[in-house]
């Protein structure tokens, strides 16, 4: 395939479903490092 | 022997540089329709004298280019490694330049430098600004320094790249600092990051205005401006905000919560975003799994095992702890739910490298001991590469790790016992001595420029921990103050942090070929 037909390959088709399952992944990311957070909020005032 | 640059590299230089500025007149275009929407009539004047300045030296650089032969079209014009990383580094300091005017028109600014400091600021995706009565800035202008962050997170070349196309496009892909070649071409790859950006923006202004509207109470206008405004800033990791108290203005945990998304969104690398989103990918991805032993009955081992997010993973959980000892230590917030919120919102603040704060710069002062060490040492590593993210970054820090850890085992075994020198990032890579020294190299530039900062804040007087902590804030495009960044600082420490912040977004290389291109042209034969 020549430099000039990669180029105009189309980049991708993305599903809609897959598109609002990225957003709720990068969500539930942030829950768990939220709760793991506020354990470790937990044990530093205990130890202060 | 240095050999001076020829007029071709001249011409060359030229034409990519008037087209990459006629497409910053382009997006110039967007925030004049703002302040005609909003009937604001002096900025709207000074965004068509901004889009004329940008149009007319992109078209004379062009016209330039073609002379004095026509019949050589700008697209034949071949863009070697050392023109496309000048082009880039020319682009970084014309734009802000250029991008300045509406906001020195403003008002609000006490100076050219100060305008100049808060495009350069926006564009790098810092977010350090020098803007007076912020609270009263037209809407429209308020607008432009958010789509500067948009523009510099992005890519001012990547959105270039999907316009135009010539032979030697992947230096300029380069010099922004990114090497992550999702789809065969790099334009392809430029329209892949640009669908990922427009994804999140659909998702994220979405919820940012329903719990503006629903949550907070605000008007419906008002909740889409707020809504668009902290998109940009998060998602593009940039830290700039509508109002002069930033995210703590809101007040809401839920609205902080959302906004957090989007910063670790942008954090992520577009690779990574490609990966999860794309259904190919991920079947791929399930393939390996399988490989691997069957351990990927989810799908997600490959990206668990990876070295750079298993890198980010360690550093932000080591300096989440670090800070939140440090804090209990000082006595600052005695719930759990007081240190969790603000101890956990400015790491991930200063670990994605946003600069969004949610407590006021004179109380982040106050964070001293482990809890200062924590936030220098996240802002300083930083996000992912390829992402909108400043820094070391997460691939660089788990490569030198990974380097050390090798020779301490190298010394620990036998002699003529061999060490497994692979990682894991998507497949197996050697982990060579070149690839070893490149990370040691960026990420020992990247404390010296740190420390070069912070020397020059102590030089005019500021005390250490602040300096350091602001020098760390520029050079890694993150935008967190302690207070020394303010319109009446020396002139020096200013010019000082938008150097920091120039060499921090472009990781150094593009910003060096320019130097030495000018010293060829000055002292070459």
């Amino acid at each position: 395939m020549s430099n000039d037909q990669r180029r105009y390959l189309p980049a991708w088709m993305p599903n809609p479903i897959d598109s609002i399952g990225l957003f709720a992944v990068e969500a539930l990311a942030v829950v768990v490092m939220a709760l793991v957070a506020a354990g470790v909020a937990a044990v530093a005032l205990w130890l202060f | 022997m240095l050999i001076r640059p020829a007029a071709d590299d001249f011409r060359t230089i030229a034409a990519a540089l008037g087209r990459i500025l006629l497409v910053v007149a382009g997006a110039a275009l967007f925030p004049m329709a703002w302040a005609l929407l909003g009937a604001e009539w002096h900025p709207l004047g000074s965004f068509v004298l901004m889009a004329g300045v940008f149009a007319i030296v992109g078209v004379v650089l062009v016209s330039v280019s073609l002379q004095p032969s026509r019949s050589i079209s700008a697209d034949q014009q071949h863009l070697d490694w050392s023109h496309g990383m000048v082009v880039v580094a020319l682009t970084w300091i014309v734009v802000p330049l250029i991008g300045s005017i509406p906001l020195l028109l403003s008002g609000h600014y006490a100076n050219p430098l100060d305008a100049n400091f808060d495009a350069m600021s926006g564009l790098t995706t810092t977010g350090l600004a020098l803007v007076q009565d912020l609270d009263h800035l037209a809407s429209s202008l308020n607008f432009w320094r958010h789509l500067l962050h948009f523009l510099g997170g992005q890519g001012i070349i990547i959105a270039a790249l999907v316009l135009f196309a010539g032979r030697g496009v992947t230096t300029l892909f380069a010099g922004e600092g990114r090497d992550d070649r999702m789809l065969p071409s790099v334009q392809s790859t430029a329209k892949a990051i640009w669908a990922v950006s427009l994804l999140h923006l659909t998702f994220g202004l979405i919820t940012l205005t329903i719990v503006a509207y629903a949550a907070l109470g605000f008007s419906p206008a008002r909740s889409v401006f707020h809504g668009l405004m902290i998109f940009f800033a998060a998602f593009d990791t940039g830290g700039f905000a509508p109002q002069s108290t930033s995210l703590g203005y809101y007040h809401s945990a839920l609205f902080e919560g959302v906004t957090a998304v989007l910063m670790v969104a942008g954090a992520l690398s577009f690779g990574l975003h490609f990966r999860l989103w794309n259904r190919d990918a991920r079947r791929r991805r399930a393939g390996i799994g399988a490989q691997s032993g069957g351990r990927d009955d989810a799908n997600w081992w490959p990206i668990l095992r990876s070295l750079e997010v298993r890198s980010i993973l360690t550093t932000f959980g080591i300096t989440m702890v670090l800070t939140f000892f440090g804090l209990a230590g000082l006595g600052i917030y005695t719930s759990v739910s007081g240190l969790s919120r603000q101890g956990f919102f400015q790491i991930l603040s200063a670990h994605t490298g946003t600069g969004f704060a949610t407590v006021p710069s004179q109380e982040l002062a106050l964070w001293g001991g482990l809890a200062f060490g924590g936030m220098a040492i996240a802002m300083a590593l930083g996000g992912m590469a390829s992402s909108t993210a400043g820094g070391v970054k997460a691939m660089r820090v788990g490569i030198v790790s990974r380097a050390i850890m090798d020779d301490v085992k190298g010394d620990l075994l036998p002699e003529g016992a061999l060490v497994d020198d692979s990682y894991y990032q998507f497949g197996r890579h050697r982990l060579t001595s070149e690839v070893a020294r490149s990370a040691m190299i960026v990420s020992l530039l990247f404390v010296g420029l740190f420390l070069l900062g912070a020397g020059v804040g102590l030089a005019y007087g500021v005390p250490l921990q602040p300096a350091l902590f602001e020098s760390v804030s520029a050079g890694a495009s993150v935008g967190l103050s302690v207070g020394v960044t303010s319109p009446t600082m020396p002139v020096v420490l200013k010019i000082t942090y938008m150097a920091e912040m120039l060499l921090g977004r472009l990781e150094f290389i593009a910003v060096f070929v320019l130097i030495g291109f000018i010293y060829s042209w000055v002292r070459g034969r």
